[in-house]
């Protein structure tokens, strides 16, 4: 029995523990840093609980992101999302033109995650695993546990937002700068 | 393709989720549009830009310990609240010890050599004590009294009738 337990351990540290920054990373993206280290606890804790549930040959890190997806979900965050979805809006991708124009500069780090996190939960969710973890489709359909359509759906909005909030933070930059550059020819 | 298609497949395009097919026809049009390929140029920045930006956050030693300590059994996790891993300065301190830069040995095989010098000494003692022979002057049972040691006979009365069989007798006898 404990010679069981042991290996059970060894297999957990092998398989599931290498992951940890990476579920760290993605819960801070979700939460402030207090409560990322809860969520990942809390991962890791039912990760243990049910570790005989999981398959060797499918994805870990997939299977620690839809725990994780469940410990968030059952803590209340879906409440807090921001805008609701309706249906049309899931199932419905944007053919919008929003790449045309260079809106990414290179010290970009601290707006790039200020505007992140006004990114709606899911569509953020959605384009953190297909942008940051390089999940397939169907693997971000069965961690989010919705269908394929919804994930395509949720990661074209979610890209096309983030994308017109830097944009919007770029405009909001401009406008700051030509008032401060019309304040300083008056006071000339 | 044209640009309205493409821009409706782009997502899937740099995800790598087309068919192949798809994904050629998409190549294709790419070749030809600059706007569709600064388009996708943009997104894959913004992709690449997400994956530095979270990168930089990195878990505390803390959780990492505390993720370690969950596959521990729970009175263990119990107890082990305040114990925490130890860094780079404590095991250079513990390398440091005395022991190890004086006596440079095991301790299980300095404990070996310790109970056998102590049951080496034991037996030893013991078997000294009990097989010494006895000193000169000391009495013993065990030697015959020899009737020279007696001293020189003397003319005594009849002394049988005092004693069945003992000293009187056997001085009797010699006589």
């Amino acid at each position: 029995m404990r010679l069981l337990q042991r290996g059970r351990t060894k297999r957990f540290e092998a398989v599931a523990v290498p992951h940890l920054a990476d579920v760290y990373r993605f819960a801070r993206q979700l939460e402030n840093e207090q409560r990322a280290q809860d969520l990942v606890q809390e991962t890791y804790l039912r990760a243990w609980k049910y570790f005989d549930s999981f398959r060797p040959e499918t994805n870990c890190r997939a299977w620690l992101f839809r725990i994780l997806h469940n410990v968030w979900r059952d803590a209340g965050q879906r409440a807090r999302l921001e805008i609701p979805l309706t249906e049309k809006e899931e199932t419905l991708i944007e053919p919008y033109y929003d790449w045309e124009d260079e809106f990414l500069k290179n010290e970009l780090s601290m707006e790039l995650e200020r505007a992140l996190s006004q990114v709606p939960a899911l569509y953020r969710w959605a384009i953190l695993l297909a942008d940051v973890e390089e999940l397939s489709y169907q693997e971000i359909a069965h961690v989010m546990n919705c269908p394929i359509g919804t994930v395509m759906s949720r990661i074209n909005r979610g890209r096309r937002t983030l994308a017109r909030l830097l944009r919007s933070r770029d405009a909001e930059l401009i406008k700051e700068l030509d008032e401060i550059k019309d304040e300083s020819t008056r006071s000339i | 393709m044209d640009c309205k298609e493409f821009r409706e497949v782009l997502d899937l395009y740099v995800d790598q989720e087309l068919s192949f097919d798809a994904s050629t026809a998409a190549r294709i049009h790419l070749n030809e549009c600059s706007t569709c390929r600064r388009a996708e140029r943009e997104l894959i920045r913004l992709r690449r830009a997400l994956k530095l930006v979270v990168s930089q956050h990195q878990p505390s030693a803390d959780l990492v310990s505390a993720v370690r300590r969950i596959t521990q059994p729970r009175w263990r996790r119990l107890f082990d609240i305040t114990k925490r891993k130890p860094n780079a300065a404590d095991v250079a301190r513990a390398r440091r010890s005395l022991w190890r830069e004086t006596i440079k040995l095991p301790m299980p095989v300095f404990m070996l050599l310790v109970i056998a010098v102590v049951t080496v000494t034991v037996v030893f003692t013991r078997r000294r004590m009990f097989s010494a022979p006895p000193s000169a002057g000391v009495y013993s049972k065990t030697e015959a009294i020899k009737p020279a040691d007696l001293g020189p006979p003397f003319e005594a009365a009849d002394l049988s009738r005092f004693d069945h069989g003992g000293r009187a007798s056997l001085y009797k006898e010699l006589r």
